[in-house]
């Protein structure tokens, strides 16, 4: 099974043919009461074709924010302010209602941090994977039973389960049958927030590398969101870690888990195996992120930084290549010019 | 199919522990009511009418037992005594002659209510903040807070004598002879409309908002999320995933007022002058007419508890999670 999971060896030149999905300077805040959050402030990614692409970070540090941002899913409080999101090379902020709607699931779909509250109690599982078939494709119920049976067998699950209810599955089943339900119309982005979270580590792994399976034949980009930094390292190619709403460092996965550059990838990596539970504790480091509180002054990183220098306070750092393929945000580390960019002598 | 069962056994027990308080409760009582209460009657009454009474009341020198068999067995013959208010019609042809008024007034009244109600309180929580949310709530509560006897005096001086649009009273023209005639039926909807429209007025705030309300929390469950995301139709996801789980709780409701429909609308019959058991009932206190009082009575137990039985039946056609509880 490791071998299925074995990814992260290609270094993330995938990104560099026309993306999938092009994020570009995305800024969501969140205005409650207790004043404004900039949860999403400035995040700018792509994500290739055929590429598992891995979100990581802190809770609360806005990675829901940016999926759901990308399926336009947002709602009040939510406000994205500024950027574009682009999939297959269109706009999807400016996509009207009924674009939305058509693009929804036939090139973007989405497992859900909470996919066991994800299917409709009072409807059978069959019932909500052919309205996916009829809606999109105009297909009869008959034929729509049919592919659906054949979706679920994908996921190993026997078709006589799509008089199943929701409550009659498993956890695991379940999830499963929303990963089906994901990949029903052949998107080429498939989103998965935390998808495996409430199950236990054996059926996580299992489902992990159904996805890797399904990933490699039908040949989907994988916008992966979970605590789990060595499932992530495991499955994806790239993985971007952010922090406070923005992303520190973008790399290939497994340059990122030899050779970490910026000091809260450091500590995300020795928090691994397995993050769950209170983050901050497992962390190792002092305090909590920053939250609506607001920003700290220069790097947002330096209360809790244990490099962290004078200027740190001051200056911010932004996010800039600092070796091939590989994008940080700290002062400590220097800038890398690409050979080519190299001023000639 | 063993919740129903195990439903069903529940309304049994139910029933039978109610018709056993309906026997205990004269025989429990101090002196011979009895005897006051057939004072007025006592000298219209055949001395065997006077025996079958004193045999319901339990003035017989049979023993409690037997006493308990004969009055299930009269029971389930429906015969439930002779009325006294009325005497000497048998209580069971009082209920049989009003019931078939209540139940049309009262049936239609509550469905116009609940799937108006329900459908617009749908729609109010799915278009929250707009035009159908912001002006029917508070309009309708408005109308329901007034005193329903004033409300009903008002249409009935409004659309009855003002417009004349519709009679004033009685549930069909006197003196037409009830047949299965269009123009019999036309007759009795015209009599209806009145009556059933200041229940509906009255009745239907209070629906939607229930509705509305729960229409709301159910919206913002992960599985509408997932069903916008999968790129469904506004209304599939309206009536499909949204309104099918926010009914259940009405549906609950709806079982409870159906049951009590059988009570009768006493308000109602009284400023339209509309046959029903609500009169009746009111009749039957009011001149100490027990067997007719005990008689609405176990009606109504029964009504509602048959009405709780269907709706165990509905409930378990749309949440499928109770069949396996
Ligand atoms: N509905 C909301 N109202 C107000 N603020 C919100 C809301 N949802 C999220 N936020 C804010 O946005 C920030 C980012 O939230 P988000 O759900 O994107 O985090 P996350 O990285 O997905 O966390 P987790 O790992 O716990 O799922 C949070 O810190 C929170 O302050
Ligand atoms: S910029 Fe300074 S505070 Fe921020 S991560 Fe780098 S060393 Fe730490
Ligand atoms: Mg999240």
């Amino acid at each position: 099974m490791s071998t299925i999971l074995q990814g992260g060896s290609d270094l993330g030149t995938r990104a560099s043919s026309k993306p999938v999905l092009s994020i570009k300077n995305l800024r969501v805040s969140y205005t409650t009461g207790a004043g404004t959050v900039n949860a999403v402030d400035g995040v700018s990614l792509d994500i290739g074709a055929g590429e598992i692409f891995g979100l990581a970070g802190e809770s609360g540090c806005g990675k829901s924010t940016i999926a759901n941002a990308v399926m336009r899913l947002l709602q009040s409080p939510a406000k994205i302010t500024d950027g574009t999101i682009e999939l297959n090379q269109r706009n999807v902020l400016t996509l009207s209602d009924e674009e939305l709607r058509r693009t929804r699931w036939r090139e973007m779909s989405m497992v859900f941090q909470s996919a066991m509250n994800a299917m409709n109690p009072v409807m059978t599982i069959g019932e909500q994977m052919m309205d996916v078939f009829t809606t999109h494709e105009k297909m009869p119920k008959k034929e729509a039973r049919e592919r659906a049976a054949h979706l679920l067998t994908l996921v190993d699950i026997t078709p006589d389960r799509l008089k199943a209810y929701p409550h009659q599955l498993s956890g695991g089943m379940r999830q499963r049958v929303v990963i089906a339900i994901a990949l029903a119309l052949n998107p080429s982005l498939l989103i998965m927030d935390e998808p495996t979270t409430a199950l236990d580590v054996v059926v996580q792994r299992d489902i992990m590398a159904q996805i890797k399976e399904l990933q490699q034949s039908l040949g989907f980009s994988v916008l992966f969101i979970t605590h789990d930094i060595s499932l992530m390292v495991e499955l994806s190619h790239r993985m971007a870690v952010m922090y406070a709403g923005r992303l520190v460092e973008v790399a290939p996965s497994n340059v990122l888990l030899d050779d970490p550059l910026h000091p809260y990838t450091t500590a995300l990596m020795n928090a691994f195996p397995p993050l769950s539970g209170p983050r901050t504790e497992l962390l190792g480091l002092p305090d909590a992120p920053p939250t609506s509180a607001g920003r700290p002054s220069g790097c947002s990183f330096h209360p809790r930084c244990p490099m962290a220098m004078d200027a740190c306070k001051i200056q911010d750092p932004v996010l800039r290549p600092v070796a091939e393929h590989h994008d940080a945000a700290c002062l400590l580390v220097p800038e890398f010019v690409i050979p080519s960019e190299r001023p000639a002598k | 199919m063993r919740f129903l069962l195990r439903r069903l056994g529940f309304y049994l027990i139910a029933f039978w522990a109610c018709i056993t308080l309906n026997f205990f409760l004269p025989r429990l009582m101090p002196g011979d009511p009895v005897s006051r209460m057939f004072a007025q009657v006592q000298n219209q009454m055949r001395p065997d009418q006077i025996a079958a009474l004193r045999q319901l009341f339990g003035l017989t020198n049979k023993p409690l037992w037997q006493q308990y068999l004969d009055y299930i067995g009269n029971i389930f013959r429906g015969d439930m005594g002779i009325s006294l208010s009325r005497f000497p019609t048998p209580v069971s042809s009082v209920i049989s002659s009003e019931i078939g008024w209540t139940l049309l007034l009262g049936a239609t009244s509550l469905i116009i209510a609940v799937v108006l109600g329900n459908l617009l309180g749908i729609l109010a929580a799915w278009r929250r903040g707009k035009f159908l949310d912001s002006v029917f709530p508070p309009l309708l509560v408005f109308v329901g807070s007034f005193p329903y006897f004033w409300l009903a005096m008002a249409a009935l001086y409004l659309f009855g004598i003002v417009l004349g649009w519709f009679p004033l009273n009685h549930a069909f023209t006197d003196g037409v002879e009830p047949s299965f005639s269009f123009s019999y039926v036309a007759d009795v909807a015209n009599h209806l409309v009145l009556p059933a429209l200041t229940i509906v007025l009255v009745s239907i705030g209070g629906w939607m908002l229930g509705m509305r309300n729960t229409m709301i929390a159910t919206t913002a469950e992960d599985y509408i999320t997932m069903a916008r995301a999968k790129g469904l139709r506004s209304g599939r996801i309206m009536f499909h995933y949204a309104a099918r789980n926010a009914m259940l709780p009405s549906i609950t409701s709806f079982g409870m007022s159906l049951g009590f429909v059988v009570g009768g609308a006493l308000l109602t019959e009284t400023v339209f002058a509309y046959p029903g058991i609500g009169y009746q009932l009111l009749n039957s206190v009011q001149g100490l007419d027990y067997p007719l009082t005990q008689g609405i009575f176990l009606t109504i137990t029964t009504a509602v508890l048959a009405a709780n039985f269907l709706v165990d039946i509905i409930y378990v056609r749309l949440d499928p999670r109770v069949r396996v509880s």
